[in-house]
């Protein structure tokens, strides 16, 4: 099997693992753009990045706590300057739409089963957004 | 039959945790401090006021936990959107060390914050 006469013919041919030399389709690096199915996938994708960087602000956030009132007040007068609120926006945008399509998700991840019949994955879906809301509605009357 | 264990699932079940409590939590977090304080809308709470609440021991595993899965809820997702999206399968080693270091990177941080804040 080893140098196998019609592959190499005397040339060294590199292979790596994903792309061979002697095939390689053409597809753009834009592919996702070309339907709006796959639009929507990659979008969905992206909200990730908005999560990762709200936990990033989050860090912010608890080092301004530690270092004191000064560092606090600093960040809340950043939080109140249009830049700040604009970058809050989108990511708060982004992040509802990785919440409905997460929720809209989870029956296709996991079936749930009541007395041997499966949950319509209507019910799973509402029970999900009910849940968010009654989570989000407790931290804003806690904070309030 | 052998079922060799693949890191994959490791990772995949860090995504998925991290993916309900980012969902569940995380907006109302943002417009809370993001929007709706900042705007005037509610009164943003002082250092002392929110340190004292943010030192608490369930508010202290809360933070922890929702920083870190949030990250690595985001290498996972960002990981695969690269390799797919952007077609960067063949530099798959870099990615794997560039979303995960910088998840476990963000959870040191986030346990070192909680601890000494």
């Amino acid at each position: 099997m080893k140098d196998s006469p019609e592959i190499t013919k005397g040339e060294k041919i590199q292979y790596s693992r994903f792309k061979p030399e002697m095939y390689q389709p053409s597809m753009s690096l834009f592919w996702w753009t070309k339907r709006t199915p796959y639009l929507w996938f990659i979008l969905r994708e992206t909200t990730s990045l908005f999560v990762g960087m709200y936990a990033i602000l989050m860090l912010i956030q608890l080092n301004a706590l530690r270092r004191g009132a000064g560092s606090w007040e600093a960040l809340i007068d950043w939080f109140q300057t249009p830049l700040s609120i604009t970058l809050h926006t989108v990511i708060f945008l982004f992040v509802i739409f990785h919440s409905i399509t997460w929720f809209m998700l989870t029956p296709k991840v996991i079936e749930l089963r009541f007395r041997g019949k499966k949950i319509p994955d209507r019910l799973i879906i509402a029970g999900n957004i009910f849940f968010w809301m009654m989570i989000s509605l407790a931290v804003i009357l806690m904070i309030i | 039959m052998i079922v060799k264990k693949k890191p994959e699932a490791f990772w995949w079940s860090l995504f998925g945790v991290g993916g309900t409590l980012a969902a569940l939590l995380l907006p109302v977090h943002i417009f809370l401090l993001g929007i709706a304080g900042p705007l005037g809308w509610i009164e943003m709470p002082d250092q002392d006021t929110f340190r004292s609440v943010a030192t608490h021991p369930i508010a202290r595993i809360y933070f922890f936990c929702l920083i870190s899965l949030s990250l690595f809820h985001w290498a996972h997702r960002f990981r695969h959107s690269l390799n797919d999206g952007l077609m960067l399968k063949h530099v798959e080693a870099y990615i794997i060390i560039l979303c995960y270091g910088t998840a476990i990177a963000g959870t040191v941080l986030a346990g070192i914050l909680v601890i000494i804040i």
